[in-house]
């Protein structure tokens, strides 16, 4: 509000006055301070002269000249020389604008395009079809006043095209103006083997597209033909009329007029534009800042919007380095905001892609600063807002709490945990309603392992929020840690009324009244009330859901846990039914028996064993089964826990097995799990024995070995393990052989329906390949090569500094391994170069290998490391495995 | 898409705002009529509902559509949903008049 007008904020009489300028009402405004006025002049005179002179910046923007002045003659009359004096100075500037668009010079007569038309008629008149495009042409010119007719030539032919050429003339006029019925009429006069028809189709498409009839105007431009006059004409209106090849100026002047965008200066923005396109940034802004001008008084409207947004080069985002693109923006944002506050938007275009793009790649403590940084430009210019702070602090927040992928590889690191809980607490202060940043605080309380202040929030959150869902799951989470299990049921029965068809919470209530249960029959009592509800919860897919949750296993459970119970075989017999393979079934059976010491002669396990093989089936079988259990590992692993101690010999070929079919991000968090767990000393023994897949492997491979002498027998997955194996050992030379073998295991897995294998096989295949390929292949020592030689090159060779790698770099890399992005891969085999990388080492096998090595201790990611030259093993000759591979855990 | 420009709305408007010009250009922009219009004018309302949306829009969008030259923006204007207009005898004559021209030296190419 401008300072005459808070002068009148306390006046009664004046309200609807500054109501109608709240709403920019100008006229309105005027009128009701007119009437003030007679009541006691001086007092409200000030109200009419600002009411009038926003009335004029309104119709200079619109483009209303002249009306604009008879609004600055009438404001001489009453108020000072300079506002008038400035006003008449911006129509002037306005009216000079407007000359180039709105002034087409005069056509002259042209006779040669006339006669061209002419000879156009007659040749259409005899029935010939062929039109030269010249003479298309020459009918454009003249119905665009490019050419007149000739005022000489008064022949019938001349006289018939006249009229013709008056009727579109006058269409095009009327088409112009939003006359559709007028121009309709026009154009009917044209006949279909005029040498204006295409006109009626191009105006028909106009008058589509004026309408909002977007297809149809579509439909009618897309059959005008390619690279004629009307064809780029509705380009411009309708598609790309930049690449229409119709001069700036002119197409500038159309959007301008046609899309109501105010009196811009066209000539300025040609010269900008074309700055712009010489790769100038600065210079082209600073022209365009005083175009934006009457934007920027009103401050709103699509055009501010899309001016707002038209800053920086697209290079300028991509190439440059974070930091510096950070700092750059940022200073130009605050340099921004101090030079006019009727520049908003532009800031904050400004400071969004610094904080966009830069978020991954600068610290913590930088984005901290640039947000602060923001927060205090953003009250400056809008005053304080406590939702806008919110957002910033919790946009902060998401991201310290953000997990850091370089230094997570066995365990989650989230980036900046005491920042994130700083930001929360801050923007749970602007706002207390925002329940994003106060469950993402509990969870972190929660990793901080600050558990009274969690618990304490979320019981402040359940009080607050009683009909959240994931509030409810946290409270019920909760109460179930502290063992008070029917105050979690009824969270969670609350929170499955919230949302039903969650299956998260299904799987909740039926853990916990699994435990209910548990606790039930140890004093003594028989849970039949808590079994029958359960199994109205549990899921009836077994294959995708968790084991512990499927109807079957549940009745396994209630059988072996109720054996008195008259009902009990009946219920083994329908889990047997129910479970998808009876393997999975029996041995579910045989670790809850030996788990409560049912099992003294080891019956259950021989009738597992009716239905596996041997020692080394059993791990087949198991991973087969495991298939069926990816989703929820940690669950599978549950019952072969129980069993760890009784069977511990057993499990060591087991859980590798589990382990190694389960997909990698489910393996990270069950060994999280573990490690953090002081009952799950197996876990954390497998943790430090390092490499999971390298233990299965070389546990496999003794038995491995005598039957791929004969692979046709052996099952395709263990054949690919097998050479994955040979490959990782280097003991795969990539020849005609091996190439041969590993194609048969293609069509063997596939002609089997195993697409996975065949999938992953088939990379193996191409590795071999380019090992074929490759002479140069840094993996394998060629012994015919000068050592000398390579001594000198080694020396010249500038040493790699795996600092010199950026961060972005190795995590674009480290995604790639992880996603198994070949594509990825190969582009970042481009950008490997620059940074003394040689991009040989970016072979895929390779960077699995280092990246699965990687020591879980290590602060800062290091980049791959080239393996050593290593000499070419002879064939059938074992090289002697690395210690890793040696110091087995078990 | 920068949805404060599909709705021709300030960046400091209010829910109220945001929703009355919403209800106004769906009953111009029927899905019936005009599916395209109508999704786009959806989107926009959608990024732009709450005072939470709307400040992480304009603070995180991940689409900043930077680097759009002058003329770039313009067209884009001009083709938003109820922007375009008749405009005058003069600005139609003028734009043929050019088409022409572009057409003439093409073909003299």
């Amino acid at each position: 509000m401008s300072q005459i007008r808070s002068n009148y904020s306390k006046d009664p009489s004046a309200a609807p006055v500054l109501a109608a300028f709240e709403r920019e009402k100008w006229r309105k405004a005027r009128d009701l301070a007119k009437k003030l006025c007679k009541k006691d002049h001086d007092r409200y005179l000030p109200l009419v002269i600002e009411a009038n002179v926003e009335l004029c910046r309104e119709m200079i923007a619109k483009g209303q000249l002249s009306e604009a002045e008879t609004v600055v003659a009438h404001l001489r009359t009453i108020a000072e020389k300079e506002p008038c004096d400035e006003l008449a100075e911006q129509i002037e500037q306005a009216q000079s604008a407007q000359k180039p668009a709105t002034k087409p010079g005069p056509a002259p007569a042209s006779p040669s395009a006339w006669r061209e038309a002419i000879n156009a008629v007659t040749r259409l008149e005899t029935g010939e079809d062929a039109i030269p495009a010249s003479a298309w042409l020459a009918a454009d010119a003249l119905v665009a006043g490019e050419a007149e007719p000739d005022p000489s030539d008064d022949g019938p032919v001349a006289g018939r095209l006249r009229n013709e050429l008056k009727a579109v003339r006058e269409a095009c006029a009327a088409s112009g103006q939003g006359a559709w019925d007028d121009a309709k009429a026009c154009l009917v006069q044209i006949p279909a083997r005029s040498i204006f028809r295409h006109w009626r189709l191009f105006l028909r498409g106009v008058r589509h597209w004026f309408l909002g009839e977007s297809a149809a105007a579509q439909q009618c431009f897309g059959r005008l033909p390619d690279g004629s006059a009307c064809a780029r004409a509705a380009a411009a209106i309708s598609g790309d009329g930049l690449a229409s090849g119709i001069d700036h100026g002119t197409l500038a002047a159309w959007w301008i007029a046609s899309s109501d965008a105010g009196n811009i200066d066209v000539r300025a923005l040609v010269k900008i534009e074309a700055e712009w396109n010489q790769g100038h940034w600065r210079r082209p802004f600073d022209r365009l800042t005083p175009i934006m001008t009457p934007y920027w008084q009103k401050m709103e409207g699509a055009l501010l919007s899309l001016w707002a947004r038209l800053l920086f080069p697209p290079d300028l985002h991509v190439d440059t380095d974070a930091r510096r693109r950070s700092h750059e923006m940022h200073a130009c944002g605050k340099g921004l905001a101090h030079r006019s506050k009727k520049m908003p938007g532009l800031s904050l275009a400004y400071l969004n892609p610094a904080l966009v793009e830069s978020a991954p790649d600068l610290e913590t403590h930088e984005l901290a600063l640039l947000v602060e940084n923001l927060i205090e430009i953003s009250s400056r210019l809008f005053g304080k807002n406590p939702i806008r702070d919110n957002v910033l602090h919790r946009w902060l927040a998401d991201q310290a709490a953000s997990i850091d992928v370089h230094r997570s590889i066995y365990r989650p690191y989230y980036r900046d945990p005491e920042l994130a809980k700083i930001m929360y607490e801050a923007a749970l202060k602007n706002d207390p309603n925002d329940l994003h940043s106060a469950l993402a605080l509990v969870d972190l309380l929660g990793h901080l392992n600050e558990k009274s202040v969690r618990n304490r929030l979320l019981d402040q959150l359940s009080q607050r929020f009683p009909n959240e869902k994931p509030v409810l799951q946290r409270a019920g989470r909760l109460a179930a840690e502290r063992s008070a299990f029917p105050k979690a049921i009824k969270f969670f029965e609350s929170a499955h009324r919230a949302d039903p068809l969650d299956p998260d919470i299904r799987a909740d209530l039926i853990r916990t009244y699994l435990r209910l249960i548990d606790k039930r029959q140890a004093q003594g009592k028989a849970p039949q009330k808590e079994w029958e509800i359960v199994d109205g919860y549990a899921f009836d897919h077994p294959v995708t859901e968790p084991l512990w949750l499927s109807r079957w296993s549940l009745r396994l459970r209630r059988a072996i846990s109720s054996p008195d119970d008259s009902r009990a075989e009946a219920w083994r017999s329908e889990a047997l039914q129910l479970a998808p393979h009876q393997a999975e079934c029996l041995f579910l059976e045989y670790g809850l028996r030996t788990a409560r010491d049912e099992d003294p002669d080891r019956s259950w396990i021989k009738a597992w064993r009716s239905v596996t093989c041997d020692h080394f089936s059993d791990i087949q079988r198991l991973i087969d089964v495991a298939d069926h259990l990816e989703a929820s590992l940690t669950d599978s692993f549950d019952p072969l826990e129980d069993l760890r101690d009784p069977l511990e010999e057993k499990l060591k070929d087991l859980l590798p097995g589990l382990l190694l079919k389960a997909p990698m991000e489910a393996r990270q968090f069950y060994l999280t799990n573990v490690a953090k767990a002081d009952r799950h000393l197996f876990g954390r023994r497998l943790i430090s024995s390092g490499n999971l897949r390298a233990i299965l492997l070389d546990k496999m491979e003794a038995e491995l070995e005598p039957l791929m002498k004969r692979p046709k027998n052996v099952h395709p997955a263990l054949q690919l393990l097998y050479y994955e194996n040979q490959l990782a050992a280097y003991e795969l030379a990539g020849d005609e052989d091996e190439i041969q073998a590993i194609a048969n295991l293609i069509d063997k897995a596939t002609a089997q329906g195993l697409t996975e294998i065949a999938q992953q096989a088939r990379r193996l295949h191409r590795s071999l390949k380019d090992m074929e390929d490759d002479d140069s292949d840094p993996f394998f020592y060629d012994g015919d090569e000068d050592e000398d030689e390579d001594e000198d090159e080694d020396e010249d060779e500038e040493p790699f500094d795996p600092s010199d790698v950026p961060r972005a770099f190795l995590l674009q890399l480290f995604e790639a391994v992880q996603n198994d992005d070949t594509k990825a891969l190969a582009k970042l085999r481009g950008q490997a170069k620059q940074y003394g990388l040689p991009p040989e080492m970016l072979n895929m096998e390779v960077l699995r290998q280092v990246f699965s090595d990687h020591d879980p201790e290590e602060e800062a990611p290091k980049p791959a490391q080239p393996k050593p030259a290593r000499p070419k093993p002879k064939k059938g000759r074992k090289n002697p495995k690395s210690n890793s591979q040696m110091d087995l855990p078990f | 898409m920068n949805p404060f420009a599909v709705l021709n709305l300030s960046i400091t408007c209010s829910d109220a705002d945001v929703r009355a010009r919403y209800q106004t250009l769906i009953k111009r922009y029927p899905p019936e009529t005009q599916p395209e219009a109508f999704q786009l004018i959806h989107e926009a309302y959608t990024k732009l509902r709450t005072e939470h949306d709307r400040w992480r829009w304009l603070f995180f969008n991940q689409d900043p559509q930077v680097g759009d030259t002058p003329l770039q923006v313009l067209q884009t204007f001009a083709r938003l949903p109820g922007r375009s207009r008749p405009p005058g005898h003069d600005a139609f004559r003028q734009l043929l008049a050019g088409a022409v021209k572009a057409a003439a030296t093409s073909n003299q190419s």
